[in-house]
């Protein structure tokens, strides 16, 4: 199919619009808003939309300027012939009619059907339909604008799969699959989702698939296996420890006869020993006894002599003590008198210094106040200086100055601006004259006004000062006499005598100053203050001297603050030694008040002594006594005790032969029986214990055994072995047939991968035609993408660099050109179902493409249109495509 | 010269879980069946004696219907039956023999068996007998220990000496770690025959020392030496080498194959083997068929299933292990491979083929291809209805 010409009339912008395009490449420029994809709608309503329709889509292709019924006619090649076909699309009034260049022109629906067989297109479309679909007609075909950069794969609905296929299929001659083929793998599906879950990853067995029931019956199988395991385990265990059982009762049941058999006889032995050993101690209690009493009787006499000696002695040492008591208390009271004494004179000579240190305070606080009364005479003598002085101050100086300085400016300004006349030689000197006064030679003549100059008669000449002298001398005078008011007012003669002036007076005002800090009333005040009290504290003093010491300082000497100190030095000196003569004093007496108490407690000691020594006899000699009322004499007791330490020699050696016998009994231990056989006791109770738990842990284990054997575990053993073994099997047959049907799946994908290859190569192949000149280092094809029945082709990729992108990864531009390519592609695949032509239009199609690539896509075109493709490219910049072989250009 | 029967390993009342009830059931009643036919051997030989080198009974916790019954067969040989306890049946506190009831079951039906549970020379008029019975299940001492250092001295000069023991000998390998029993430190010259149980095959361990095997076989031969039911027949005399004979008391037949098909001719061959081996008798052998991963094309299939069909009503029990696969062969496997209108499934059955061929995973490959020839087949046929 071929584009030949149209004519659009009352088309939005155009009222009406003829074009003829190319056989090959038509490039029709025009700035924006020209109507260029106004164009290119008409184009595509003109072929896919019922002239009949109405609706948004024929609403939008009316005019706002232009009445009438929008109308486009359209001239194509298709089929081996020309047809002119004329559309108006005045809804249900809309007129169709296709001529074809030889026979009779269609009109109506005929027009619109045979129009629809020759595009191969659905049918026409009316204004419901075509809202929906009619931006998919031909969009693999036609660019509009904004949607170069868009996937032409990327939905199905907008290519012509089928017409692909059936192409590719043409090329290739296979086809994908056969009906066969598909029931096949569509009956392996349902098997697959019938047996696993989650086929895409790692496939699991599927809820109540045979292989899920082959799992379940395997793992019950291995629980039954693993429950009878350990029955068996536990049945051998119960054996085991029934063994263990018998074992320890025979071991409890021969220890607990030995000890039955030896118990009696230690407890036997032991007790004839107890008996034995008692009657022993008991003889051994006399014989000590009796020994006792004898050393007793000799040791009592004894003592009751010595302690008659020590009473004595004791007496003595009593009388002594009283004696040196009397003597210590002498001298504690002497001791006392002298501490008295001392403590009197350091009292007097504390009160004398306390009294001359007043003194001396007093003189010194008079002083300073006679000193502050000096000061203030002086300061009251700077006060009348200082008012004698004129009142003149550093701003009324500074005022003097500034007057000063105006009249010396005004005066300065008249004597630059005056005239000056000097004569400097003259034959005739008299004959100068000046305001008709003759010109001293070599005496310079300021004027400050005009004057006349004659020479004689014969010259006169008029000199006038510069500026106006008259205002001049005007304004010094002010200032002058401005200047000599205020020197009047200050009453000062000059500027000079005003400086002098404020010199003095500021003088005497920082003299002033220092006199009003040294002599501060407060400070007067104080002292005075702290002068009356200072006379208090001395009337106080006076009043509490102790004794003698309220004594004036009136000596022969006048009271100077040489002699008061001296007195003071003097009077401290002495109190320093009364003090320290008083501390020797105190000490001798505490050490006095000592040696009394010592004494004391001695002689208390010794009275005491006396009366336990006194006591002591007394008890002796009362003891004696009594022994002697028991065993009459000293020698019958002797007897005495000879006899019973015959009786206690006899009863050790009884004793001995029987701890003999119980020790060979106790052997191999050596423990004493009193230990062991409480411990035999306490072992022959834990052995009935342990035999008693033994026994009854026998019972329990023979009916755990009973419990068991009733099971049979080692047949159920065998049986869930089986059980196990069969379900293992069952098992491993499912197994394999879900990892069969696993494979045959993963086979047919493989076939179908490889099938697919055969319809994708060609588009690989023919798109990286178009874009070599992208690629020029590159073997083999420049994309690659997929086909399945399913999702029809998908998966474009192209490869940049090493890696293959997305197409989605890729940039505005690269997408645009890849779009492009692979809609080239496309059409030379379907080229041959159209009589070898199909007609591409590209609106505005590469905004997104670099400059530098715009000859590549004029080479992409150019090829295109070798191939045999109609191309009409739509663009708002036509010079940018200078490249490109345009056979009819077109500017709207 | 004292003529005896050496026996033993009855395990009377074995459970033979692993196999259905009927065919375990008749499988127990073999074993007491046996008792019977070693009797006739006994009266054959005119035996004086039948020993039982332990493991009479399978388990401590038999029930005592079956105690009885065999009880009352042993009863019936009218010979002295000596026997010591073995593993199954050991002499400990909580082993059979210390049940009460088994004992009273004992002296009513069998008061001609002697249980011999004390390590201790027994003398008889004609024989002195030296048991070595084991007191646990796994005992980790040997039982003959006590024959070690014995005092042969003390023993009558002129009876034979038959050592009655039960274990492992220490040649069986190292495997063994409880009731070894260590033959080589017996005197050789001290005893006359060594009666030994727990091998259930028939073994000559040493000159004087045999395995007799079970009366009645209990299991497949792994082994394949087939010598698992009967019982010896023992010539003994003091100082001379024993005089051992066989005698066969086995009633069912223990048959284990292992084969892996891939042809008609392989299932040809196996099934002349599996004749060879039952012959024309019903219903008493056991067969244990293990095939691998046999592939056999459809028609080969077919037969076999037929076949193992009627080998399950002949024989007593048939145990299938391994797997046979029907796969595509021949005009099926052409069909499937020569179809261009349909070429997805002609590539994936080339490919699948080829896997079978020379793939790793052949079994796989060959379940994938049958169950694609299945489902091609049945798609034709839908087609065509």
């Amino acid at each position: 199919m071929r584009l030949v010409h149209c004519r659009i009339c009352n088309v939005r912008i155009h009222r009406e619009l003829s074009l003829d395009f190319a056989p090959g490449l038509t490039l029709i420029g025009g700035a924006n808003e020209t109507g260029k994809s106004t164009l290119l709608e008409a184009l595509h309503r003109v072929l896919f939309l019922k002239a009949t329709a109405s609706g948004a889509v024929v609403d939008a292709l009316h005019s706002r300027t232009h009445r009438g019924v929008p109308t486009v006619e359209l001239t194509f090649e298709a089929r081996g012939r020309c047809w002119r076909l004329h559309k108006e699309f005045g809804g249900a009034r809309g007129r169709t009619e296709l001529h074809p260049s030889k026979g009779s022109p269609l009109t109506g629906p005929e027009a619109e059907e045979m129009l629809a067989t020759l595009l191969e297109s659905g049918g026409p479309l009316d204004g419901r339909r075509a809202s929906a679909v009619l931006d998919r007609c031909w969009a693999h075909l036609w660019v509009v604008q904004g949607q170069a950069g868009h996937n032409p794969l990327q939905d199905r609905q907008t290519y012509p799969l089928e017409q692909l296929i059936r192409q590719l299929e043409q090329r290739g001659g296979a086809a994908l699959q056969s009906p066969l083929d598909q029931r096949v793998v569509d009956r392996v599906d349902e098997q697959l989702a019938a047996t696993f879950i989650n086929l895409g990853r790692t496939p699991r067995s599927r809820k109540h698939s045979p292989l899920w029931a082959a799992e379940q019956q395997k793992e019950r199988a291995a629980q039954e296996l693993a429950q009878t395991e350990q029955l068996v385990q536990e049945d051998r265990a119960v054996s085991r420890q029934l063994a263990q059982v018998g074992d320890e009762l025979e071991r409890v049941g021969g220890e607990l006869d030995a000890l039955k058999r030896r118990l009696p006889e230690l407890r036997r032995l032991r007790n004839q020993c107890l008996v034995q050993g008692k009657e022993l101690d008991n003889l051994n209690d006399r014989v000590e006894r009796l020994g006792q009493d004898q050393r007793s009787l000799k040791e009592l006499t004894r003592a009751a002599r010595q302690h008659k000696l020590d009473q004595e002695q004791c007496l003595e040492q009593e009388q002594g003590l009283a004696q040196q008591l009397a003597s210590a208390r002498q001298t504690q009271g002497e001791h006392q008198q002298q501490v008295n004494h001392l403590r009197e004179r350091d009292a007097y000579l504390s009160h004398k210094v306390d009294q001359l240190q007043g003194w001396k305070e007093q003189q010194r606080l008079q002083q300073e106040i006679a000193a502050l009364q000096q000061q203030q005479q002086a300061q009251e003598r700077l006060r009348n200086d200082l008012g004698r002085l004129p009142p003149v101050g550093l701003a009324q100086v500074k005022e003097l100055r500034t007057l000063e300085g105006r009249q010396r400016d005004c005066r300065t300004r008249r004597e630059a601006m005056a005239a000056t006349v000097e004569l400097l030689h003259a034959r005739a000197p008299h004959q100068v004259q000046l305001g008709g006064q003759a010109l001293a030679m070599g005496q310079p003549l300021q004027l400050t006004r005009a004057a006349e100059l004659r020479v004689g008669d014969a010259v006169t000449v008029r000199i006038s000062p510069g500026r106006d002298q008259a205002a001049l001398a005007k304004a010094e005078q002010e200032a002058t006499q401005a200047l000599d008011e205020k020197l009047q007012q200050l009453g000062v003669a000059s500027v000079e005598a005003a400086d002098e002036i404020l010199r003095e007076r500021q003088g005497v005002e920082q003299q002033l100053q220092a006199q009003r800090q040294q002599a501060d009333p407060k400070r007067l005040q104080r002292l005075q203050g702290e002068l009356a009290h200072g006379e208090a504290r001395l009337r106080q003093l006076a009043q509490d001297a102790p004794g003698t010491a309220n004594e004036a300082p009136t000596g022969e000497e006048p009271l100077t603050t040489a002699v008061l100190e001296r007195r003071l030095r003097e009077h401290q000196h002495t109190s320093r030694q009364v003090r320290h003569r008083c501390r020797q004093a105190e000490a001798a007496l505490n050490t006095a008040r000592q040696a009394v108490a010592t004494l004391t407690a001695q002689q208390a000691q010794a009275q005491t002594r006396l009366q336990v020594l006194a006591s002591g006899q007394e008890s002796c000699l009362g003891q004696a006594q009594k022994l002697l009322a028991t065993y009459g004499t000293m020698e019958a007791l002797a007897i005495r005790a000879a006899r019973e330490k015959e009786h206690q020699v006899k009863a050790q050696i009884g004793l001995d032969q029987l701890r003999r016998q119980l020790q060979d009994l106790i052997a191999p231990e050596q423990d004493a029986p009193e230990a062991l056989i409480p411990r035999l006791e306490r072992r022959e109770a834990t052995l009935r214990n342990q035999q008693q738990q033994w026994l009854s842990e026998e019972g329990q284990l023979q009916e755990r055994r009973r419990s068991i054997s009733s099971k049979d575990p080692v047949t159920a053993l065998e049986k869930a072995q089986a059980a196990l073994a069969q379900a293992q099997e069952q098992w491993e047959h499912q197994q394999q047939l879900g990892t069969a049907l696993l494979l045959l799946k993963e086979r047919f994908r493989q076939a179908q991968a490889d099938l697919s290859s055969r319809y994708t190569e060609p588009l690989a192949q023919a798109i990286s035609s178009y874009l070599a000149p992208l690629h020029p280092d590159r073997q083999g094809p420049v994309c690659q993408m997929r086909y399945s029945r399913d999702a029809g082709l998908q998966g474009l990729q192209l490869w940049r660099g090493q890696t293959m992108y997305d197409f989605a990864q890729l940039s505005g531009g690269m997408r645009e050109q890849l779009g492009a390519a692979l809609r080239l592609s496309m059409a030379d695949v379907l080229k041959d179902r159209h009589d070898h032509c199909l007609p591409l239009i590209f609106d505005d199609a590469f905004t997104n493409t670099d400059p530098e690539r715009i000859p590549m896509v004029s080479r992409m075109l150019n090829t295109a249109v070798a191939h045999g493709l109609q191309v009409i490219l739509l663009t708002c910049d036509p010079q940018a495509y200078e490249c490109l072989k345009a056979e009819r250009k077109h500017d709207l | 010269m004292v003529r005896l029967i050496h026996t033993a390993d009855w395990q009377i009342g074995k459970g033979y879980g692993n196999l259905a009830e009927e065919a375990a059931c008749l499988l127990r009643k073999a074993r007491l069946d046996a008792v019977d036919r070693m009797g006739a051997a006994a009266r054959d030989v005119d035996a004086a004696y039948v020993a039982v080198a332990g493991d009479l009974w399978d388990s401590p916790t038999l029930p005592m219907d079956t105690v009885h019954e065999c009880f009352h067969a042993i009863g019936r040989l009218e010979l002295p039956v000596l026997v010591i306890p073995g593993n199954h049946d050991h002499g400990g506190a909580d082993g059979i023999w210390h049940r009460p009831e088994v004992e009273a079951s004992r002296q009513r039906y069998a008061p001609n068996l002697r249980l011999l549970a004390q390590a201790e020379p027994m003398v008889l008029p004609d024989l002195v007998v030296l048991p070595c019975p084991l007191l646990r299940r796994h005992s980790t001492t040997d039982a003959t220990a006590w024959l070690h250092g014995f005092p042969w001295d003390t023993l009558p000069a002129d009876r034979p000496r038959l050592v009655l023991a039960h274990g492992s000998v220490t040649s069986f390998g190292e495997r063994v770690h409880h009731n070894v029993i260590a033959l080589d430190s017996l005197p050789t010259a001290a005893v006359d025959y060594i009666a030994l149980g727990d091998w259930h095959g028939l073994k000559q361990v040493a000159p004087k020392a045999w395995y007799c095997g079970t009366p009645e076989p209990d299991c497949f031969d792994k082994e394949g030496s087939g010598r698992r039911s009967q019982v010896l027949l023992v010539e003994v005399e003091r100082g001379e080498m024993p005089h051992v004979t066989t005698r066969s008391t086995g009633h069912f037949h223990w048959h284990q194959l292992k084969t892996e098909l891939s042809s008609a001719e392989d299932l040809r061959r196996l099934q002349q083997q599996v004749a060879g081996c039952v012959g024309n008798r019903v219903r008493r052998d056991l067969l244990n068929l293990d095939l691998g991963h046999s592939i056999l094309d459809f028609d080969s299939h077919d037969h076999y299933v037929q076949w193992s069909q009627g080998l399950r009503e002949q024989l007593l029990v048939v145990v299938g292990k391994g797997s046979c696969t029907a796969v595509p062969a021949g005009d099926h496997l052409d069909a499937l491979l020569n179809r261009p209108q349909d070429p997805l499934v002609c590539s994936v059955a080339t490919r699948l083929q080829q896997q079978c061929l020379e793939g790793p995973s052949r079994e796989i490959a060959s379940k994938a291809l049958a169950e694609l020839f299945g489902l091609v087949r049945r798609e034709e046929q839908a087609g065509r209805a």
